[in-house]
C-alpha cells in the first residue's frame, strides 16, 4: 500500500464532478483497493445532491431482495424431467383437445363428444412422446445424449411425465362429458393409450420416436375413423376397439410385448442418428 | 451483527467488518451486511458511473442492477479487493446498458488477436498516483483519454469499450495505440524536463 | 473427484471407422490421448466432428474399437460410467427458452448424475470460471453468441470431467475471451484429458501441447505443438507463422502420400491457415 490517500477536498471535488481527469483516475484506481478512502468518497457523494437518488436505490435494492444462490427448487427439477413436450405446443394441443370436447358437448350439444374424446385420447400421449426426445424435437439433444441420463432413461422419464400430465386431465375431461350410456367406459382408453405409447417407444428404437409416434397415431386415428359415418358409428367403432374384456386383454398383451421389445432394444437409444 | 441503517458510515469507523467479511455475510443472505456494503460503495460507484454516462436514469439502473447482482452472486467473490470487484460488475452492467440502448446488433465477428501483454504504460497507469503521469495525461486529447480510461482504468475489453463509448472497435484500437504513443512521448518529455538524466517512474 | 486412472490413456481408439451413409468420415483411425490438452486440427469436413462425437458416445462407430476412461464405449452397461466423467461441448447446441444460465448448467449437472448437495456450488464455480458470474440469473436467450458459447463451456466442465471434448469452442469468442479460454483449457488439462477440435491454428499454438492433424478421415500428422512449429520453420512458405506453415507442410506431405483421395476437401479448407 502506498502512503497516497484521498484527501477531503479531493473527495469533495470528485463527488461534485469537478475533479480533473488525471486526479479522478488516480482516485478511482485507488479506492478500488482502499476501503477507508472508498468510504470517504462515498460519504462525500451521499452528501451531494446525488445522495437522494442513492438513498432511493438503496431502499429498492434492500426491499426487492432475492435469496443468495437459491438452491434448485423441486418444481424446476420437475420441469427438467418433463423435457420439451410438457412445456410447449403439446400442452397447448392437449388443452385444445379437452377444451374442444367440452365445447362440443356443452356449447353445441354434440352427443358424440365423449366417444370422440375417447377416440382421440390415445393419440395425445403419442404426440407427447414424439415431441419429447430426439434430435429434431429436443433442442438440447446433442448435449443431453452425452450424459448418463441420455438415451432410454431420459426418454422414459419424459414419457412418464407426458403420461402423468395427460392421463389425469383426459380422465377428468371424459368424466365431465355427458355419458351417452353404454360402452365404452370412460377409462377404456387407458390400456390402448399405454400400449400405443410403449409401441411408439419400441418402434422408435428403430426409426426414432418422432416417426414411430406419428405412424402409430395416424394408424390409430384411421382405425377409429375409417368406417366413419357420424357420431353413433364413431362410438361403435371406438367401442369395438377398446371395450370388452377381450379387447382390453389384447391391449394389455400388446403393452407387455412392446415393453419387452423395448427392454431388448434399450441400447439403441444411445445413438439414434436419424431421430 | 450491527444495524447500519440510516447512519452514514465514516472513514474512521473502527471495528467494522471488512468488505470481504461483509461479502461473505451477504452470500449467506445477510441483508444488513448488504446495507453496510451499499453505504460504503454506492456513493463512489454512482459518481464514477456518472462520469462515464451522461444519462442519470441509466446510471440509476446500472447502480441498482449492480447491487442486485452483488446480492445474488456474492458467493462467487474469491477474495481480492471488494471495490475492484464491484467496479467490474458495474462496468459490465454499464456496457450492457449502453448496448441495449444502441441495439444495432450486428453478428459477432472474428478479429485478429491483439497483444495481450500489459505494456509499460499500462503498468504505470495502473499505479496512477505516482508522479508525472497525471501531468502527462493532461497533455493528450480528451477522446484519447476517454479510450485510455475505458481500457486501462476501467479494465474493459476493446469491444466493451467500443460499446461504452459508441465508437467502432477499430477506432478504439487505433486511439488506444495513439494514446499510448502520445502518453509515452509526454512522459518522456516530462522526464527530460524534470530529471534530465533519470528514467521515469 | 478426479482420480488418476490406472490406465494411462483416457482415450484409446483402434481401427475406428465412421461412415455416414455412403461417405467415409473416419477411415481406420488409430489414436490415443492422455492427460493434457490435445489439438485436433484439420480442414472443414476432415472428420474432426465425427471423431469428437464418437468419443462423446453420441455417435456410434461403424467399425473398430473405442476405449474411453478404461471402459469399452460400445458396451451399453459401461456407458453411464464413461458419461459421468465426460464433458462435451458440441459445435452447436440448443437450450430451452425459459432457462437461466444457472438453470441450464444445473440441469446438465443433474443429467450428469452429480450428487445433489454439490450441484449448487459446482454450477457457480463453473459459471465463474467462464466469467459469467454476473449473468448467472439472466435468461440464456438474452445473452450474446459468445456468452452462450461460454455457457456451453460451463456445462461441459461442471462435473470436472476427466475427459473434456470441445468442438470448435472458440467460435464466437472475442480475442480477449479466447485468451482467457485457453488459460482455462491449460488449467483443466493439468489433471484431465482435453481434446479440442478447431480450425484455428492459433488456438492450438496457444493452448495445446499435442497436435493431431486429420485430413479426409485419416490421421495426417501427430506430434507436439513445438514439433509442428519446427516443421513449419523448415518450410518455405512466406507470410504465415511457423506453426501455420507447419500445418500446411504436414497436410501437403500427407496429401502427397495419399494421392487420388477425395479432392473436394482441398477447396473447403483453409480458414485456419490464413492468419
Amino acid at each position: 500500500m502506498s502512503a497516497w490517500h484521498v484527501s477531503g477536498p479531493m473527495a469533495e471535488r470528485y463527488a461534485s464532478g469537478s475533479a480533473a481527469e488525471p486526479e479522478a483516475w488516480s482516485l478511482e484506481k485507488h479506492i478500488e483497493s482502499c476501503g477507508p478512502c472508498a468510504v470517504r468518497v462515498s460519504t462525500a457523494v451521499q452528501r451531494s445532491p446525488a445522495g437522494l437518488v442513492i438513498a432511493e436505490i438503496r431502499a429498492t435494492v434492500l426491499a426487492g431482495r432475492t435469496p443468495a444462490a437459491a438452491p434448485v427448487r423441486w418444481t424446476a427439477r420437475m420441469m427438467w424431467a418433463a423435457g420439451p413436450a410438457v412445456r410447449g405446443a403439446w400442452l397447448l394441443s392437449l388443452a385444445a383437445v379437452i377444451g374442444g370436447a367440452l365445447f362440443l358437448a356443452y356449447g353445441v350439444g354434440f352427443e358424440g363428444a365423449r366417444p370422440l374424446l375417447l377416440a382421440l385420447s390415445p393419440a395425445v400421449p403419442l404426440a407427447g412422446v414424439a415431441l419429447s426426445y430426439g434430435r429434431y424435437s429436443d433442442p438440447m439433444h446433442e448435449i443431453t445424449a452425452a450424459t448418463p441420463y441420455g438415451g432410454l432413461r431420459l426418454l422414459l422419464i419424459r414419457t412418464a411425465a407426458v403420461l402423468a400430465v395427460s392421463v389425469p386431465l383426459l380422465a377428468v375431461a371424459s368424466a365431465l362429458l355427458p355419458d351417452p350410456a353404454g360402452p365404452p367406459g370412460a377409462a377404456a382408453w387407458l390400456l390402448p393409450g399405454l400400449a400405443l405409447t410403449l409401441a411408439a417407444l419400441a418402434l422408435g428404437s428403430y426409426t426414432g420416436c418422432r416417426i414411430a409416434a406419428t405412424v402409430l397415431a395416424c394408424a390409430w386415428v384411421m382405425a377409429v375413423l375409417a368406417p366413419l359415418a357420424g357420431p353413433p358409428a364413431l362410438a361403435a367403432e371406438a367401442a369395438r376397439l377398446v371395450s370388452g374384456p377381450d379387447a382390453q386383454a389384447g391391449w394389455a398383451a400388446a403393452a407387455v410385448v412392446c415393453a419387452g421389445l423395448l427392454a431388448v432394444r434399450r441400447s439403441s437409444f444411445d445413438h439414434l442418428e436419424s431421430v | 451483527m450491527r444495524p447500519a441503517r440510516g447512519d452514514l458510515p465514516t472513514g474512521e469507523d473502527r471495528g467494522e467488518r471488512d468488505d470481504a467479511a461483509l461479502l461473505r455475510a451477504v452470500a449467506r443472505g445477510d441483508a444488513d451486511a448488504l446495507a453496510v456494503l451499499y453505504d460504503r460503495h454506492a456513493g463512489w460507484l454512482h459518481a464514477r458511473l456518472t462520469r462515464r454516462c451522461a444519462d442519470p436514469e441509466t446510471v440509476r439502473e446500472v447502480l441498482q442492477d449492480t447491487f442486485v447482482t452483488v446480492w445474488r452472486s456474492a458467493r462467487s467473490h474469491r477474495g481480492g479487493e471488494a471495490g475492484g470487484w464491484l467496479w467490474v460488475i458495474a462496468a459490465r452492467r454499464l456496457v450492457d446498458a449502453q448496448r441495449a440502448r444502441a441495439r444495432a446488433d450486428r453478428p459477432l465477428r472474428e478479429e485478429p488477436a491483439p497483444d495481450p501483454a500489459p505494456s509499460a504504460e499500462e503498468r504505470v497507469l495502473a499505479g496512477l498516483e505516482y508522479g508525472e503521469v497525471g501531468a502527462a495525461l493532461d497533455r493528450i486529447s480528451p477522446e484519447l483519454r476517454e479510450v485510455l480510461r475505458a481500457t486501462v482504468i476501467d479494465g474493459l475489453t476493446t469491444r466493451e469499450a467500443a460499446r461504452l463509448l459508441g465508437i467502432p472497435e477499430g477506432t478504439v484500437k487505433t486511439r488506444a495505440l495513439r494514446a499510448r504513443r502520445e502518453l509515452r512521448a509526454a512522459l518522456a518529455q516530462l522526464a527530460s524536463d524534470t530529471h534530465p538524466l533519470g528514467g521515469m517512474a | 473427484m478426479t482420480t488418476a486412472e490406472n490406465a494411462p490413456e483416457a482415450v484409446r481408439v483402434t481401427g475406428l471407422t465412421v461412415r455416414h451413409r455412403r461417405t467415409v468420415a473416419l477411415d481406420a483411425v488409430d489414436l490415443d490421448f492422455g492427460t493434457g490438452v490435445h489439438g485436433l486440427l484439420g480442414p472443414n469436413g476432415a472428420g474432426k466432428t465425427s471423431l469428437i462425437r464418437v468419443l462423446a458416445t453420441v455417435a456410434p462407430a461403424s467399425g473398430g474399437r473405442v476405449e474411453l476412461l478404461g471402459h469399452d464405449a460400445s458396451a451399453h452397461r459401461d456407458r453411464p460410467l464413461i458419461r459421468r466423467r465426460l464433458g462435451y461441448l458440441p459445435q452447436e447446441f440448443g437450450y430451452y427458452p425459459g432457462f437461466t444460465v444457472r438453470e441450464f448448467v444445473s440441469y446438465m449437472a443433474w443429467l450428469k448424475e452429480m450428487p445433489a448437495p454439490s450441484v449448487a456450488d459446482a454450477v457457480e464455480s463453473a459459471v465463474d470460471r467462464v466469467g459469467l458470474m454476473d449473468r448467472i440469473d439472466a435468461k440464456v436467450k438474452t445473452l450474446s453468441g459468445g456468452m452462450v458459447r461460454r455457457v456451453g463451456i460451463a456445462q461441459a466442465i461442471v462435473n470436472e470431467p476427466e475427459l473434456l471434448l470441445l468442438d470448435e469452442p472458440t467460435a464466437g469468442l472475442d480475442p480477449e475471451q479466447r485468451v482467457e479460454f485457453r488459460a482455462l483449457l491449460r488449467d483443466v488439462g493439468r489433471t484431465s484429458t482435453v481434446i479440442v477440435s478447431t480450425h484455428l491454428v492459433e488456438d492450438v499454438a496457444a493452448a495445446c501441447e499435442q497436435v493431431t492433424l486429420i485430413e479426409s478421415g485419416r490421421v495426417a500428422y501427430r506430434g507436439t505443438t513445438a514439433e509442428l512449429t519446427r516443421l513449419g520453420e523448415a518450410s518455405p512458405d512466406e507470410g504465415a507463422s511457423p506453426i501455420e506453415r507447419g500445418y500446411t507442410a504436414a497436410l501437403r506431405s500427407h496429401r502427397g502420400t495419399t494421392t487420388g483421395r477425395d479432392q473436394r476437401t482441398r477447396s473447403s479448407w483453409g480458414t485456419g491457415a490464413q492468419r
